[in-house]
């Protein structure tokens, strides 16, 4: 059995988070969570996730500077982004930057949770062998 | 499930040019005239009348504004659930306006310089300088008159994702700018863009379902839900409102309709 895939949700919304985290923690994905952008930054340098899910309007490092954080440090990671202000010029930054999906809130945790079984499958089908002795890939 | 809608000034080249741009991306390509006869079959209407309500500017003994709304209501319905369904282009007039925000699809508009218009319609019409100058400017002033009509500007470079103009530059070279947008991933199709299509495939659909029982009606759809706005007067509000969700309700993804019916007696509808 594949070991569970690491996903670090950033929200501002210490609510949003932890429903977040609810819903989507399972033997499959263990979730970290944390309050804002440049907290996430400052977990991306030291660690990497295999996948970040992100909001855009945050106070001060928004979830685009997050989405280029990952691609700069962690290329490989698959970055969804979830906003409550979707805008067709927002979505195609956010791919234009390499975002692996867009999600405009609210949305049901299982509409994310789709998204996120499709990051995993392409992270497995990309890296079978990947994590079989349970490391955090650092 | 990316798609391109190709717009083009008159004699311009632009239907050649879409169609190779489809043929390098492998998406499937309609033609104007394709989708008009496939709108004119489904809703059984008249090609020709489709084709005056895109071509000819309002005039007092044309096609009336409502008609006009209603055919080209119908057009949108189907172009919709086209895109849908597959990765296309088509080279239709008008793309800035006929499918509304969604990141997906891409909005290209190509132009031409004036004088190698007016040679292009010297050459295929078979007319003069001056009687191919006059058919450019018409052709121009036309778009123009019923783009704002449709749906309140004018065919305006501004409204499109990408313009480019032809004059100077090889075929080769403009499909590579169009196949390179479409490459750089900004319109990729995403769960948002997705819902957003649906949405507005759904609104369209419904609008053109209802559109016969009254032309003023505005649709919005999300996630299944429909809001229809229609404006009437009092004596027929219960019975449009009734008519309006019964007719709607049995569309396929409506999850819900909400129909309200305001006062018509300022013809706000049209405002």
């Amino acid at each position: 059995m594949q070991s569970a895939l690491r996903i670090l949700v950033v929200d501002d919304e210490v609510i949003a988070c932890k429903r977040l985290k609810l819903s989507l923690s399972s033997n499959e994905y263990t979730v970290e969570c944390v309050p804002g952008g440049a907290e996430a930054v400052q977990r991306l340098e030291s660690e990497s996730f295999d996948i970040v899910v992100t909001d855009i309007c945050m106070d001060q490092v928004d979830g685009i500077a997050v989405l280029d954080a990952v691609s700069r440090l962690h290329p490989q990671s698959k970055t969804i982004v979830i906003t409550g202000y979707a805008s067709v010029e927002v979505a195609r930054e956010a791919l234009a930057k390499g975002a692996f999906d867009f999600i405009a809130k609210p949305f049901q945790p299982k509409d994310l949770r789709v998204i996120i079984d499709k990051a995993a499958k392409e992270i497995r089908r990309v890296r079978p062998k990947d994590r079989a002795d349970g490391s955090s890939g650092n | 499930m990316s798609s391109i809608l190709v717009s083009s000034q008159s004699y311009a080249g632009g239907p050649e040019i879409a169609r190779r741009i489809a043929e390098k991306l492998g998406y499937r390509f309609w033609s104007e005239r394709q989708l008009i006869d496939e709108v004119a079959k489904s809703r059984a209407i008249v090609p020709t009348d489709l084709r005056k309500a895109l071509e000819h500017p309002p005039s007092l003994f044309g096609l009336s504004d409502v008609v006009r709304r209603t055919l080209v209501a119908h057009l949108q319905a189907v172009l919709a659930a086209h895109l849908l369904d597959d990765s296309l282009v088509f080279h239709v007039p008008y793309a800035h306006g006929l499918i509304p925000g969604v990141s997906h699809i891409l909005r290209v508009r190509l132009v031409a310089g004036w004088a190698s218009r007016v040679a292009m319609a010297e050459k295929i019409e078979e007319i003069p300088l001056k009687k191919a100058e006059k058919r450019v400017a018409h052709d121009d002033a036309a778009r123009n008159s019923v783009s704002e009509l449709l749906f309140g500007f004018t065919d305006d470079d501004e409204r499109y994702d990408m313009v480019v103009d032809l004059d100077g530059r090889q075929e080769d070279a403009v499909i590579e700018e169009v196949v390179g947008a479409m490459q750089s991933h900004a319109y990729d199709a995403m769960t948002y863009s997705m819902q957003r299509l649906r949405d507005v495939e759904l609104g369209f659909r419904v609008r053109s379902a209802v559109i016969d029982l009254e032309p003023s009606a505005r649709v919005e759809a999300d996630h299944g839900m429909v809001e229809i706005r229609c404006w009437a007067g009092p004596s027929r509000k219960a019975k449009l409102e009734a008519e309006v969700a019964k007719r709607v309700g049995g569309l396929s993804g409506v999850q819900g309709v909400e129909v309200r019916v305001f006062d018509d007696s300022l013809r706000r509808g049209w405002a």
